[in-house]
């Protein structure tokens, strides 16, 4: 990674810390409810499969 | 087509201290500037514990993000490149997390799209990217499976993006992986 992109992630980074600022559950509450894939995952059997495709996707992509 | 640059990024003012969100002033066409916000949040907890949704867009009248907003900005290429430097971010801190994007309309769908494919040697230096399509099960009757409702039953399938894909070709939901 180039050196000033690591040092722009090192800035925010430095800004997070001790900022005492956290999301509320409203900004939480919109994601999902805005979010199709939350809609089409109705079960815990069908987020396990999901997540284990994911994974296999995931493990293809470090492989290449 | 935008172009992603993360050494040309707006400034943060905000930022949450567990990376959750951050804000930015991004300048508008028409003068002056629009205060943005980008969230990163649990998608589907706990069904997904690895899976965050990315969202952002201006502040609505009741306080909460509008990511339906139609704005003008005057560089775009700075705004996107600002919110996947974020992103880069959150994920450098959070590197077993997955994030997803879901294209609010096919507008910006077809925004994410392009920008996955027109980036793509800039971005794999970074992240890896999935694209998710939905599918139906075809059964023996040659009926599609429906729901208890009657709605098709459908599944979310992920893959490796195909950048062979046309651009109009669109996925359902976008996702992103840090590069190892």
């Amino acid at each position: 990674m180039k050196e000033k992109v690591q040092n722009k992630i090192n800035h925010i980074r430095e800004l997070a810390k001790g900022s005492g600022m956290i999301s509320n559950s409203s900004d939480r509450k919109l994601s999902q409810s805005n979010d199709s894939l939350s809609k089409v995952i109705r079960n815990p059997q069908e987020a396990t499969l999901f997540c284990a495709e994911l994974n296999a996707v995931i493990s293809i992509l470090n492989k290449q | 087509m935008i172009t992603i640059d993360f050494e040309d990024v707006f400034e943060p003012i905000d930022v949450a201290e567990d990376l959750s969100f951050m804000t930015f002033n991004s300048f508008i066409k028409s003068n002056g500037y629009v205060n943005i916000k980008i969230n990163i949040t649990p998608l589907l907890e706990p069904l997904l514990p690895n899976v965050y949704n990315l969202s952002f867009g201006p502040y609505s009248k009741n306080g909460e993000i509008d990511d339906f907003a139609k704005i003008n900005h005057s560089d775009k290429n700075k705004v996107f490149s600002t919110i996947l430097l974020y992103a880069l971010t959150f994920l450098q801190a959070n590197n077993e997390i997955t994030i997803g994007i879901d294209g609010s309309d096919d507008i910006r769908a077809y925004l994410y799209h392009r920008m996955f494919k027109s980036n793509k040697e800039y971005l794999a230096d970074y992240f890896m990217a999935i694209g998710v399509d939905w599918y139906l099960r075809l059964l023996r009757n040659d009926q599609i499976e429906l729901d208890v409702s009657g709605s098709p039953f459908f599944k979310p399938k992920p893959e490796p993006f195909n950048y062979n894909r046309a651009s109009i070709d669109l996925y359902r939901y976008y996702m992103f992986h840090l590069k190892k």
